[in-house]
């Protein structure tokens, strides 16, 4: 293949199936659940956003298998899509866009009624709803910050997906309500002074930086590289895994 | 960038890209192949020898330095000679060339043979037979004009110029190695060039180093075959 890689940027993530996901996939994921929970040590890390410096390096996909996979391991998860520019949780979960979070914002909803629950994937979902004119101020307005409290005691995590930070200050005008937020850097793609004017925004409005996600790796660049004998090992014994 | 590659990071580098190096290294000594045997024209090469004796006056005494070094600048003399105008105008005139003496002058090269009296002319030409003809043509056509000029004592033809068989130019085995030494050197510059200019991150280990970030998770990539129909369509 000389090297040259089929260029995959604008072919959708899937949602982590469990069922047909290949192993490392889904230990990638759960490894990112562990350090979520972590860094929930000795601190409330609840609320959490994942923001990027450009749109399509994986902020919805990552919120999404992140979600699910807490899901999976028996938390209570909300998914909130806080992208109110170009949501996207909703087509990947197949769900409608209203009701949602603009409706619960402007109160012409319950959150009780607005919520949608995934049974198949145990987590609970507030798509984004109608599309404001003003997203940036409908994020950092009280009544934001009130929902969200109001909210914060029926679930273990809250997962917010927000739209490119170097485009839209959306991500920083909301990361004020959040415990924590976490970077997704596409491999590869995601440039260094990119990730450096996203965590300058995200420190400027004080935000909690947790880390960031390194998101799609190419494998043999993770087997050539540090994980060399950790996924080595589990190569070999990966067809105790594999389900066709 | 104050940032520079290590060595292990080189040896990556040249690792992943072996396969783009190595064929356009190929790739490029094809080319250089094919352009030595069917682009570029052959070029013959035919070359006689002779001797210039000095007048008889100074024969039976020893060979001294001063002497090596006489020969040496009469080898330049008569190459001076066998190049005027006067020589080249009869050769052109004897084999009924349609060029004029400039343009033999171009074709000719008069060298000693390792610092003796021997004179070497040699002619180059696309023709095999007319670099042989002029060559010989040269030195049947100089002596007089050397024994006229310097009052020299004779000239000894030694060899005759024969018609070359193989051409000295190109030369498709050095072609091809300069064509493939380049490529590989111009693939492997651009490849360092790249990724000298490439300011993606791409590793963990990128992160730590460069961006003092805590890395809560390595994602592979992971596409499997759209599921939605009409999407893969359109593509």
């Amino acid at each position: 293949m000389l090297g040259i890689r089929k260029k995959a940027k604008h072919i959708k993530r899937p949602i982590i199936n469990i069922e047909n996901a290949p192993f490392p996939v889904v230990e990638a994921y759960k490894a990112l659940r562990a350090n979520i929970q972590f860094s929930g040590v000795g601190r409330k890390v609840k609320r959490i956003l994942f923001t990027s410096s450009n749109p399509m390096e994986g902020k919805t996909s990552v919120s999404v298998n992140l979600a699910v996979t807490l899901g999976q391991a028996g938390q209570k998860v909300l998914l909130i899509d806080s992208d109110l520019r170009k949501p996207r949780v909703h087509t990947l979960l197949n769900m409608p866009l209203t009701p949602g979070l603009t409706n619960v914002l402007v109160k012409n909803y319950d959150f009780d009624n607005a919520v949608k629950r995934d049974s198949k994937r145990c987590i609970d979902v507030l798509t984004c709803g109608p599309i404001p004119p003003n997203p940036s101020e409908m994020l950092g307005s009280s009544e934001m910050k009130e929902f969200l409290e109001s909210i914060e005691d029926k679930y273990d995590y809250i997962i917010m997906d927000t739209p490119p930070l170097l485009l839209m200050a959306d991500a920083a005008v909301l990361s004020k309500y959040a415990d924590g937020v976490v970077i997704v850097i596409q491999a590869g793609v995601t440039t260094f002074d990119m990730v450096k004017g996203v965590i300058g925004n995200l420190q400027k409005a004080g935000a909690n930086i947790l880390g960031c996600v390194l998101n799609d790796v190419r494998m043999e660049d993770i087997s050539k590289h540090r994980y060399g004998t950790k996924y080595g090992y589990y190569k070999n014994y990966s067809h105790y895994y594999e389900k066709d | 960038m104050e940032e520079t590659l290590n060595l292990r990071e080189i040896i990556r580098i040249l690792r992943q890209n072996l396969l783009i190096i190595l064929s356009v290294m190929v790739w490029a000594a094809v080319l250089g192949a094919v352009l030595s045997i069917y682009i570029i024209d052959p070029v013959y090469e035919a070359s006689a020898t002779m001797i210039v004796n000095k007048s008889s006056s100074e024969e039976g005494q020893d060979t001294t330095y001063n002497d090596i070094l006489m020969t040496q600048k009469l080898v330049k003399t008569y190459s001076v000679i066998m190049q005027s105008n006067t020589v080249l105008n009869r050769v052109t005139d004897a084999l009924g060339l349609d060029m004029d003496a400039k343009a033999l002058r171009n074709m000719l090269t008069i060298t000693g043979v390792n610092d003796t009296e021997v004179i070497k002319i040699t002619v180059t030409n696309k023709d095999p037979e007319l670099a042989a003809k002029v060559a010989n043509e040269i030195v049947r056509q100089a002596p007089e004009e050397i024994i006229r000029a310097v009052k020299a004592g004779s000239v000894e033809i030694i060899d005759k110029a024969t018609i070359p068989s193989d051409p000295v130019k190109p030369n498709t085995k050095m072609y091809t190695i300069i064509a493939g030494v380049l490529g590989l050197i111009a693939s492997t510059f651009a490849i360092f060039l790249k990724y000298y200019f490439d300011d993606t991150v791409k590793t963990e280990d990128d992160i730590a180093e460069k961006l003092n970030l805590p890395v809560l998770g390595v994602l592979p990539f992971y596409r499997p075959e759209p599921v939605t129909a009409g999407r893969k369509g359109r593509r």
